[in-house]
């Protein structure tokens, strides 16, 4: 398998940031009791992961400390943070107000801070698209998970009923977030493994 | 007293808003090598500091927030750089009365201070009250039990972490599936308080 291909499988599949390497669970578990909190946060998560990934990568930052490194990678965040804000409060000012703490943390992200520094990727480019194929399987992952947890939590679906007989709002609070990605975690898992592309 | 245990253990910034969830993972044993105590402690005293720390500069970045042009827009950046003075003084501190360890230490003064829970923890802290109006000392004490009550939550995962990283869970469950269902449970538990 070429390298590029191998890199896209990895961030994609086998280093699956929700279900497999757990990053950017706060955000992830407070906001996907709903398809559309959901939604403003994968809006956001790519954005600002995407843009601060793509500045990253053009300024020379190879020789600077990491101390040093971190911080600017954060106040670019911080910066992108504004007007990815300000583009989904305008599309969803209600919705948008309920987890706006949730969207600022994002600047703080594990993706943001740990894998800009993958030291096991040489060039460049390859960090780059490692990046943007976690950004995209996390918005996926997200969507997918939140699909689930709204029908099971309010039977509905981007706020619309679906005709659930017997929804469990248990698992639209926090705790019921946490219990039910496990749950995904270990299925997805389990697939991963019974497919063989499970990578420890 | 009452404000203490209402941030620790009825509003606990893990257990009620799930702040730092990642970092808590990585601390606690998501690799399963059953994480040296020292190691727990060690990361449990900077988080706690630097949470305490946060807030205080958190009272004063709000105030000047508050009075100048599209102050609230600005609050997200002005946060990042005050995280960033108060990560570079802890290294510059713990370099000085800790030289020794300090290479050992260092690992984890940066998950320590960049990740979600201090950050929820600084966007959250106006919202406390004691009493009527907002004080330099409620966003203290508030910084401050943010990170006992993150702690606790540090402490209780990685007592269990070995459990949940033994051969006799299921392959597929082992580590970070178990650990979520775990703190989910945990997290139960403290919503019953």
């Amino acid at each position: 398998m070429s390298k590029t291909l191998e890199i896209i499988k990895k961030g994609l599949i086998t280093k699956n940031p929700l279900f497999i390497t757990g990053l950017v669970l706060s955000a992830a578990i407070f906001t996907s009791d709903s398809l559309k909190t959901a939604l403003i946060t994968a809006i956001c998560f790519t954005i600002i992961t995407a843009v601060t990934a793509a500045i990253i990568n053009i300024l020379p930052l190879a020789k600077t400390p990491y101390t040093v490194r971190i911080i600017l990678y954060i106040l670019i965040a911080s910066c992108v943070y504004l007007p990815s804000q300000m583009l989904v409060t305008a599309i969803f000012p209600a919705e948008t107000a309920k987890i706006v703490t949730y969207l600022g943390c994002i600047c703080v992200n594990s993706l943001i801070l740990e894998r800009f520094d993958k030291r096991n990727l040489k060039k460049k480019s390859q960090k780059v698209l490692f990046i943007f194929s976690m950004i995209l399987s996390f918005d996926i992952s997200l969507l997918v998970f939140a699909v689930i947890r709204e029908i099971i939590s309010y039977g509905t679906v981007y706020g619309v009923l679906v005709g659930l007989d017997s929804p469990m709002p248990v698992f639209g609070y926090v705790f019921g977030g946490l219990i039910l990605l496990g749950v995904f975690a270990g299925i997805y898992r389990y697939i991963l493994i019974e497919t063989g592309v499970y990578d420890h | 007293m009452s404000f203490a245990f209402t941030v620790i253990l009825l509003n606990n910034i893990f257990f009620s808003g799930v702040y730092g969830a990642s970092s808590l993972l990585i601390i606690s044993g998501i690799s399963g090598s059953g994480t040296k105590k020292r190691y727990i402690a060690g990361f449990c005293l900077s988080i706690t500091w630097i949470m305490t720390a946060s807030a205080l500069l958190t009272y004063y970045t709000d105030m000047i927030l508050e009075i100048i042009p599209f102050g609230q827009y600005l609050k997200i950046p002005v946060y990042a750089a005050v995280l960033g003075v108060i990560y570079i003084l802890t290294l510059v501190i713990l370099s000085g009365i800790m030289s020794a360890h300090f290479s050992e230490i260092k690992k984890y003064i940066h998950t320590a201070a960049f990740n979600s829970a201090v950050f929820g923890s600084m966007l959250t802290a106006a919202q406390m009250n004691i009493g009527d109006e907002k004080t330099l000392l409620t966003y203290i004490f508030y910084g401050l039990f943010s990170g006992l009550g993150f702690s606790l939550a540090v402490v209780i995962h990685s007592a269990v972490s070995k459990v949940l990283h033994s051969e006799n869970m299921p392959k597929s469950f082992k580590g970070y599936p178990a650990s979520l269902i775990f703190l989910g449970f945990m997290g139960m538990a403290f919503f019953g308080i």
